[in-house]
């Protein structure tokens, strides 16, 4: 949504960082000194994912403390609700040094006051490099000129389906098309067994993307104003309600799983559209189920899809800020090519998109085949309610056809555009 | 004269009751301290709070009675009353009567009574987490109930994700989870009823149902209200099953959004704090008031 935003603020970095070279030289030795003491201990701190995730964060942490021994940097996985436990972390003035920026949630609010800090002077200091990253994974923890998170994951949507299921309705591969996707999804359909062409949750981060794909969008690129009431967001919002309203798609709730990558495992879905975390989860739980992954349908403009980056940030409560950037900087930097090696997510770097694993492990490419055009999934400060639960409930009136998808866009149009005027509530 | 006789020994139990005092107080410290600090203190720092503008990462200023004049304007806020108003009206009687049936009926000399006790008790011992992380696979569209309802040929709803039944399946499992608790209350209350009056009464001939309607149900009345009061109280502010059932959201379409959970999204998910702690002041009035009426109507003591 912004990510054309990114080339004039990377060029005034250059020169900041050009200037603060000689003030970086100068701060070294009080490092140094640091170092010799009592090694500082950062948390880092992220949501518990699978425990696939946990552990590469755990081995990538104790790499860094063996070639850091100034520094004890110890994980610390949040369980239950993330953002809600971070911020009464902040309240009590304890919250861990280093924590995971989402997308689409609280990041703004934490942003603008100020629970993470600015990391401009030490990516200047340490002439660290934000050429590498994709800018769209990039542009969403920056404001203005202010780079509040540096990426660390991220995956765009993409189709994922069931051959097998897609052998038996002899159809001979995966849709290329939206009319195809619907025709497809007919096919498939078989309400008696309760499997359908299509399952997924009825939510704003699955829809978008049909919005973009016929030429709309959802705000305008300098999230000022809301954009869904043009005649290409109505038609790519109606080509996914109606894919429900005609019974050719349905909720997860409706074959009994909790969202479309568990309903895939199932057998109860042909078809689903998750980012590349349904990977590892899809292998270990369902180990039988036979899925594979294709770019998006193409609409009547394009086939873009949406990406959910997320990122590392310091929190205004870390007592080290040096040792904790330290931390970060190695995270993205070298321990990043360890991070995607193990699986579960996409990269951030542009550089290491050619690396061998992906060719080893071909389930990636057409993931990565979505990235460059991939749209970042954002919402401005103040979109926390709008986020939560108006865009999901009026997607949810106009599945069960209380609304029709126009109505919906309507009193999405106008919710968002309140939510802008109230800017940031409070 | 008499009474300058008496002086100095009423002096002596004075002074000992001042003591007596001092001790009790002495003991009960602990508890005051704890009291004070976790939740008599919070309570009042929520009323100091309904009446500031803070989203928990800024600085709270005042704003006086604002947050309620908003809060009164809420659509979503109206939602939670009358859910968490619907749920209290139907769970709070259904599982007082629920609870004084099988109190009375285990009351009885049955077979492998302690082991029906205990299958009735279990529920109220389990975590609330737990039993509704286990209801959420008996409600599952492909799960349990279902099941059961397929062998009589009834194609069961999809109880958690539709709108009309959400609630419905959090009042079943809420009763489920706290029937068996005031069971044990109803069976303490029983066993306080003199055996002398159910023998009078049969000598009298009157039917079991008789004796049930004329000596059971009067003479558990301070059970029944400490019941009612307890019930109405957890009702109103049920929180966790509404949590975990709909992942946090209260959905789908807000039919699971108690005023507890409002509370919670506003305070820590959407960072309005005032409108938060304006509807716990509110909940506090609507359980105040509703705990005095029932006082008025079941709190008297029996009169035989």
């Amino acid at each position: 949504m912004k990510s054309k935003k990114s080339v004039p603020w990377l060029s005034v970095f250059g020169v900041t960082a050009l200037a603060m070279a000689s003030v970086g030289c100068a701060t070294i030795p009080q490092d140094a000194a640091a170092a010799t003491q009592k090694p500082v201990t950062i948390v880092v701190a992220s949501w518990s994912g699978t425990n696939v995730t946990n552990g590469i964060i755990d081995r990538q942490l104790a790499a860094f403390n063996r070639s850091h021994p100034g520094i004890h940097a110890v994980y610390r996985p949040i369980s239950g609700d993330y953002e809600t436990i971070l911020k009464t972390e902040f309240v009590a003035g304890d919250a861990p040094d280093i924590i995971t920026v989402n997308n689409g949630g609280q990041a703004p609010t934490f942003e603008s006051e100020g629970a993470v800090i600015p990391l401009n002077s030490f990516i200047a200091k340490s002439h660290y490099s934000l050429k590498d990253f994709y800018p769209g994974a990039l542009d969403m923890f920056v404001t203005g000129s202010t780079v509040y998170g540096l990426p660390r994951d991220q995956s765009p949507l993409a189709l994922y389906y069931n051959p097998v299921l897609f052998k038996r309705a002899h159809i001979s591969g995966p849709p290329k098309t939206w009319a195809q996707f619907e025709a497809d999804a007919r096919k498939l359909t078989d309400v008696k067994a309760k499997v359908y062409g299509l399952v997924q949750t009825p939510q704003e981060p699955r829809w978008a993307q049909f919005i973009y794909q016929a030429g709309g969008s959802v705000m305008n690129p300098a999230m000022t104003k809301m954009t869904l009431d043009t005649p290409a967001a109505l038609k790519g919002f109606s080509f996914f309600i109606h894919l429900y309203r005609s019974g050719i798609a349905a909720q997860p709730s409706e074959v009994g799983a909790t969202w479309g990558g568990q309903a895939l495992g199932m057998g109860r879905a042909a078809m689903t559209l998750e980012g590349a975390w349904a990977i590892p989860y899809l292998q270990d739980t369902y180990p039988n189920t036979h899925f594979a992954i294709v770019p998006l349908p193409k609409g009547p403009k394009n086939n873009d899809s949406l990406d959910f980056p997320t990122a590392w940030a310091i929190t205004k409560d870390a007592k080290y800020p040096q040792q904790a950037w330290e931390v970060i900087q190695y995270l993205t930097g070298a321990g990043e090519a360890q991070w995607v090696e193990q699986g579960g997510l996409v990269t951030v770097r542009k550089s290491l998109v050619h690396m061998p694993y992906y060719r080893t492990h071909p389930i990636y490419t057409n993931i990565i085949k979505q990235l460059p055009t991939a749209v970042p999934w954002t919402f401005p400060n103040g979109f926390d309610q709008y986020v939560n639960s108006t865009l999901s409930n009026e997607t949810l009136l106009a599945v069960e056809g209380k609304i029709s998808p126009k109505e919906a866009l309507q009193q999405l149009q106008q919710q968002g555009q309140n939510s802008l005027q109230n800017g940031g509530g409070n | 004269m008499a009474i300058a006789a008496w002086e100095p020994r009423q002096g002596g139990i004075k002074r000992w009751r001042r003591q007596e005092a001092s001790t009790a107080y002495l003991f009960s410290l602990p508890t005051i301290l704890l009291l004070i600090g976790f939740s008599l203190g919070p309570a009042l720092y929520a009323f100091y709070l309904s009446g500031v503008s803070w989203n928990l990462l800024n600085t709270a200023h005042w704003v006086g009675l604002q947050n309620f004049a908003q809060l009164l304007n809420m659509p979503l806020f109206w939602t939670s009353v009358q859910n968490s108003v619907v749920f209290a009206a139907i769970v709070m009687p259904t599982q007082t009567i629920i609870a004084m049936i099988f109190a009375v009926i285990l009351n009885q000399n049955l077979p492998a009574r302690g082991l029906f006790r205990l299958a009735f008790f279990f529920p109220s011992i389990s975590s609330s987490a737990v039993t509704s992380l286990m209801f959420m696979w008996i409600f599952n569209k492909l799960g349990l109930l279902n099941g059961f309802l397929g062998v009589f040929g009834v194609n069961g709803p999809d109880w958690i994700g539709n709108p009309q039944y959400a609630l419905s399946a959090i009042m079943i499992l809420n009763i489920w989870s706290t029937s068996g608790y005031f069971m044990v209350i109803f069976l303490a209350g029983l066993q306080s009823i003199p055996q002398s009056l159910h023998e009078a009464a049969m000598i009298d001939g009157a039917s079991s149902f008789q004796r049930f309607m004329k000596i059971i149900v009067p003479l558990l009345k301070p059970s029944t209200f400490f019941i009612v009061v307890m019930g109405m109280i957890g009702t109103l502010q049920m929180f966790d099953q509404s949590f975990i059932i709909s992942g946090g959201t209260g959905g789908p379409l807000n039919s699971t959004m108690t005023i507890a959970l409002f509370i919670y999204q506003e305070i820590f998910s959407y960072g309005n704090v005032g409108y938060g702690a304006a509807a716990t002041v509110f909940l506090f009035v609507l359980v105040l008031g509703l705990t005095i009426l029932t006082n008025r109507w079941l709190g008297k003591p029996i009169d035989y």
